[in-house]
């Protein structure tokens, strides 16, 4: 398993410096705060969109959830950074790092865990809108693995931590569905939602 | 505040006013959009969105070692997130006050906004109770 992913690894770094554009294109999305705040815009936007009130009332709901899921998920990711540290790839091989060179563990993406955290929390209200993200976070989790800086297999654990926290987010919703309806009815009163 | 975070806090700021306003527009919710005319809002909205999110592209090559702190990011991306609200329900409840004065919502709530301004609605609601 570590072996394939290291080769996979290889295979798709070895792309890197071959064609200047992708690595400029590829180096802006792998970056830590395009893919956050792409994604954290269109959580803003749903918040406000709907031509009718149940429509937006599903969209906020949605949000909530894709908020509460991209905590739990940060809070997934520092336990497991605490009892599991994966030495990054261009410690251990011989990479093409067109990036700043981080020094936290490798495994999970920390950055991925975010992004697909939100998109398959949308993905469970909105398939469209969760699509749309969930090719940002798999275009976002391709560039940190292309510009040398995670290993595939960090990328499918973020994403892994990130669909779990959605689908737990999504249950702890509709649990708490009655106190959600309490604190939308007071974010209501003050025209906030 | 160091230079970075300072960044970052604007150009979220900024991304979220041009947000806000982009889909006010496209919902009609009147009483937050800045200005009278649709396409006047999507203008604002591509040239905000569009130019920060061109900056947060460019981090890396402008700082080629310049990382924020999670926490520290988190944190400001929140407060950016509640002066981008305030602002934007502030000057929009300016800009839009005398052309929505006279209407009266049928709706609680963000609908109410489609027909008067956010300090109109609080106005109504708990001050001058109507």
């Amino acid at each position: 398993m570590i072996t394939f992913d290291q080769n996979l690894f290889l295979w798709i770094n070895g792309l890197a410096g071959k064609f200047p554009p992708a690595d400029w294109l590829l180096r802006g999305i792998a970056n830590d705060y395009l893919a956050i705040v792409s994604a954290s815009l269109v959580l803003l936007v749903l918040w406000l969109w709907g031509s009718q009130a149940g429509q937006r009332e599903k969209n906020q709901k949605a949000v909530v959830t894709a908020a509460l899921s991209l905590g739990i998920s940060q809070g997934f990711v520092n336990l497991s950074n605490s009892f599991f540290v994966r030495t990054r790839p261009f410690s251990e091989l011989d990479a093409n790092v067109l990036f700043y060179q981080p020094t936290d563990s490798s495994f999970p993406s920390n950055s991925a865990a975010i992004v697909f955290a939100v998109a398959f929390a949308i993905l469970l209200f909105n398939r469209r809108v969760g699509i749309y993200l969930l090719i940002l976070a798999c275009l976002h989790g391709f560039s940190r693995i292309y510009v040398g800086i995670h290993y595939p297999l960090d990328i499918v654990g973020g994403a892994a931590f990130g669909g779990f926290t959605a689908l737990l987010s999504y249950g702890m919703i509709r649990l708490g569905a009655p106190l959600l309806a309490y604190l939308m009815a007071l974010a209501r009163k003050l025209y906030l939602a | 505040m160091d230079k970075l975070a300072a960044e970052y806090f604007y150009l979220v700021a900024i991304a979220a006013i041009g947000a806000i306003q982009a889909a006010a527009a496209y919902n009609g919710l009147n009483g937050i959009s800045f200005f009278r005319q649709k396409v006047f809002n999507y203008l604002f909205a591509l040239l905000t969105v569009g130019a920060t999110l061109a900056r947060l592209f460019t981090w890396n090559q402008r700082n080629p070692v310049g990382i924020i702190e999670g926490a520290q990011q988190f944190s400001f991306f929140m407060l950016a997130l509640v002066v981008a609200i305030a602002f934007t329900l502030a000057v929009s409840s300016l800009l839009r006050h005398s052309a929505l004065q006279g209407n009266h919502p049928q709706h609680n709530g963000l609908e109410a906004l489609r027909e008067i301004t956010f300090f109109q609605a609080l106005w109504r609601r708990y001050i001058h109770k109507q």
